[in-house]
């Protein structure tokens, strides 16, 4: 059955426990991709899903006056996920668990096929754009990040970090320079 | 070489978050500002380096194993039934188990009422037969004290008394297991 978001959120406020799976498996992905993002390693954005719904599912009876429900769940993972990584700030949140867990497949968001050679430039590329990501400080981070790689207008942001929409655009624009500036020699290259 | 131009105006022009017209004045600045069109192309590339960034897909089970976790932690160990009643009735719930505690309360009080004036109390007011009384403390004592004494009278009423008062509270008694509330209350 494709229910929409507003029906299976109206059946999870009247009690039905089986909505509250549906939003579950609608939503971990969009939730775990952007943890993951922000912090680096699928530990921290395991625990970034589970708590998400954990909290959600605690203030169920706010969601009858929610209008926007992938927002009012963004908002509960940015949060939680920005209090880790200030958590973790110290320590190497960084971890490159990439060949950590058996099983797990590379899936790049540019779905090419690359030579060895490429692969490794690639790899290169991709740790030099995380180091520069773990640069920003959590909110210019998450800001970048919802806004350049999930596609969030930046009203939604706003209401997503429960912020003017100008500070969005303020974060957006530092983080931007900070970026343009660390990758400079990136920019530069004719692609 | 930088231009005065709007920040602003040119990352919203990327972002597509301009009206129309808007858009137009943008491009054709871009069309004659070298400044502004290497900071457009700029912003531009970051945007495509940042969603080239790879995530690693989890295990395939992974999405299965995180559902039953979380259903774990709140679904099956708080369930809507018993957390999420309406109001309403969860005030008439609490008020129906104040009422049968309150009952309960009132009962034991009268069971314990009755059992003092059967047992023992009913004994101290009647000043017929005040040897029964003090033999009510403990069985031992009325049956020695029935045998013993050959003036006492052991009517059929207070024998009634007397048995009633070892049903409800067994041999030998509350107050013959507790002798200090015996005394507390005046009964010799």
């Amino acid at each position: 059955m494709n229910e929409t978001t507003p029906e299976l959120l109206k059946r999870f406020a009247e009690g039905d426990a089986s909505a509250f799976t549906g939003l579950v498996e609608r939503f971990q992905k969009r939730v775990y991709y952007l943890a993951y993002q922000m912090l680096g390693n699928h530990l921290d954005a395991d625990e970034v899903v589970q708590e998400s719904f954990v909290r959600i599912y605690g203030r169920r009876k706010e969601l009858t006056g929610v209008t926007n429900f992938p927002s009012f769940l963004m908002r509960i993972a940015t949060n939680y996920s920005i209090d880790l990584l200030r958590k973790r700030k110290g320590h190497s949140q960084m971890v490159d668990d990439s060949t950590a867990l058996p099983g797990e497949v590379q899936v790049e968001l540019s779905r090419k096929v690359r030579t060895p050679d490429e692969n490794f430039k690639n790899k290169v590329l991709m740790e030099e754009i995380r180091r520069a990501l773990a640069t920003l400080p959590p909110r210019q981070k998450i800001t970048a990040l919802l806004h350049d790689v999930e596609g969030y207008a930046k009203s939604e942001i706003a209401e997503i970090l429960d912020c003017p929409e100008a500070t969005v655009r303020s974060n957006l624009h530092i983080a931007r320079k900070k970026l343009k500036k660390i990758l400079e020699k990136r920019l530069a290259d004719k692609e | 070489m930088t231009c005065p131009y709007p920040r602003s105006l040119l990352e919203d022009y990327v972002d597509r978050e301009l009206p129309e017209a808007e858009a137009e004045a943008v491009a054709k600045h871009l069309a004659a500002c070298d400044a502004c069109r290497a900071e457009y192309e700029a912003i531009l590339k970051l945007k495509s380096l940042l969603r080239r960034q790879a995530v690693p897909e989890p295990h395939p089970e992974y999405w299965k194993e995180v559902s039953s976790l979380i259903l774990a932690r709140t679904v099956e160990s708080a369930p809507f039934e018993t957390v999420d009643r309406p109001f309403d009735q969860v005030r008439s719930s609490e008020r129906a188990s104040f009422v049968r505690a309150l009952i309960s309360v009132a009962a034991s009080l009268g069971i314990f009422i009755a059992a003092l004036s059967f047992g023992s109390i009913g004994g101290v007011a009647t000043s017929e037969d005040p040897p029964l009384e003090r033999q009510v403390l403990s069985t031992s004592t009325l049956v020695a004290g029935a045998h013993a004494d050959a003036n006492l009278e052991i009517t059929l009423s207070n024998h009634e008394r007397v048995s009633k008062a070892l049903l409800l509270l067994g041999p030998p008694g509350l107050l013959g297991r507790f002798p200090e509330m015996a005394t507390a209350l005046g009964i010799e």
